[in-house]
């Protein structure tokens, strides 16, 4: 109903992890999902994000570990 | 020692909220009485508060007998002090003289006089040296009159919302004295327990009239800042404060972001208010983050022009959405806080929470059978943000509160 309402009336920021394809699962059946995303992606900006995660950036997880 | 600086103004509540902020280069503080009092009942009447201003404390720098005249005139009360507390004999250079002072004498000498107008070191210095020590704000980034004053409009707007520890000072008064006489005894001991630092400088002091459920102080006081030899900002960041117009009321509205408050009068603090619909704590972005400061040499993959265009907020005017997608780390929530930091900067009502949290919240006013009404009161924030979408699965309420309803929205409870 947030989306609903809001549907050209006022803006709304959306964060999320999963692409749109996997939305079915957050909300439960893919109507709904697919409704949800109609609304939101009617006018909006979409973003996609990629890289590694910049919380992970000085730890180097790709370094082999130091040897004894 | 000449210091350059300017002079930084503020005027405080006794909840120590800033209700009116601004820079001038007058480096004396005598001719800011009277605008500092117009800026404040602007201010507050910007953010819905209609009552009138009885009393203003400000220290003695701020004499000046024609403007304390005119605030007579307009029904409120300035308590400006004649001469320094230990002095027995009045002012031989420039004498305070006048009706006004021969009241203001009078008043400082009763029994109630003095501690009430202690009060005001107790309000508004501790705002300074919040700002100046604590926060250690003690520089303007930016250069020109204009932009330190759009600089310390933003400093002095969070930090009302963050100089926490006088919230609980105030306790709301349920009775509504309307003569000055009766309440200073039960005011001045209450005052007298706070534990608050000493230091030196003005205050003044609201209080509502008659019909008004409890009373609104101000202090005023100022503090010089001095300028730091950073060369004038890029463009994004004059665009950055450039939308600061709308003052430390709105703005505090903007920061605090809970739209159900009509007020930052702070009497009764929203967590302690059975009918507050968000907890103040979850409505707040839960840091903060600025476009400027987005790694865009680290996430290539983000589209910085987009960004940056964003960043411009025409998505709000025009209604349109953002997403932001993609896997943890990558800046979703970033962005997101920045973009409506961005909004809050230009003077628009913003609300950050989790997904999770908007869910929570649509549930809660869907068992209280008021879903209508808060999906009213949503409509009027012209940005949401909702964080992490999918990071816990909806149910089917959940998914229906958020996104659209097969049936017509009720107000049935669930």
């Amino acid at each position: 109903m947030l989306l609903s309402r809001r549907y050209e009336r006022a803006s709304l920021i959306v964060t999320s992890n999963k692409p749109f394809s996997a939305w079915g699962e957050i909300s439960g059946d893919e109507i709904t999902a697919a409704a949800m995303i109609d609304r939101l992606v009617h006018h909006a900006e979409i973003l996609a994000l990629k890289g590694d995660s910049y919380r992970l950036k000085d730890r180097d997880l790709a370094r082999p570990p130091a040897e004894n | 020692m000449t210091v350059q600086g300017y002079n930084a103004q503020a005027v405080a509540s006794p909840e120590q909220i800033i209700l009116a902020a601004d820079v001038t280069q007058q480096s004396n503080d005598s001719g800011q009485l009277e605008p500092m009092i117009t800026t404040t009942i602007d201010e507050l009447e910007r953010a819905g508060i209609t009552r009138p201003l009885e009393l203003v404390l400000a220290d003695g720098g701020y004499w000046n007998s024609r403007q304390i005249t005119n605030l007579r005139g307009r029904g409120i009360q300035p308590i400006v002090p004649t001469k320094a507390a230990d002095r027995t004999q009045p002012r031989t250079l420039s004498p305070r003289q006048g009706p006004e002072a021969k009241r203001i004498e009078q008043l400082l000498q009763t029994p109630e006089g003095a501690p009430l107008y202690r009060r005001r070191q107790q309000i508004i210095e501790p705002v300074f040296a919040n700002t100046k020590y604590l926060q250690r704000i003690d520089r303007f980034q930016r250069r020109g009159l204009t932009a330190y004053r759009a600089e310390w409009k933003l400093i002095a707007a969070p930090t009302t919302s963050s100089s926490s520890g006088a919230r609980e000072h105030q306790p709301p008064s349920a009775d509504t004295p309307t003569n000055l006489q009766e309440r200073l005894p039960r005011r001045s001991r209450h005052y007298r327990r706070q534990p608050l630092p000493k230091t030196t400088n003005c205050r003044r002091r609201v209080n509502a009239g008659p019909p008004a459920p409890v009373e609104i102080w101000a202090t005023c006081a100022s503090g010089g800042l001095r300028t730091l030899g950073l060369s004038a900002q890029s463009e994004p960041g004059r665009a950055r404060w450039s939308g600061w117009r709308n003052g430390p009321a709105a703005a505090l509205r903007a920061w605090a972001l809970d739209s159900g408050d009509p007020s930052p009068d702070g009497h009764e603090p929203p967590h302690q208010r059975a009918d507050a619909p968000v907890p103040r704590a979850h409505a707040r972005f839960p840091a903060r983050k600025t476009l400027e400061e987005f790694d865009f040499a680290f996430q290539a993959s983000t589209p910085k022009n987009t960004v940056l265009h964003l960043g411009q907020l025409g998505f709000l005017a025009g209604k349109e959405n953002v997403i932001l997608l993609g896997p943890p780390g990558t800046g979703k929530t970033h962005l997101s806080i920045a973009l409506g930091i961005r909004a809050c900067l230009a003077g628009h009502r913003v609300a950050f929470k989790t997904a999770t949290e908007w869910v929570a919240l649509l549930a809660d006013a869907q068992r209280h059978g008021r879903l209508d009404h808060e999906l009213d009161r949503l409509q009027r924030i012209p940005l949401l943000i909702a964080d992490e979408v999918g990071y816990i699965p909806f149910d089917p309420q959940a998914a229906n509160l958020m996104s659209c309803s097969s049936h017509a929205a009720t107000n049935a409870p669930a």
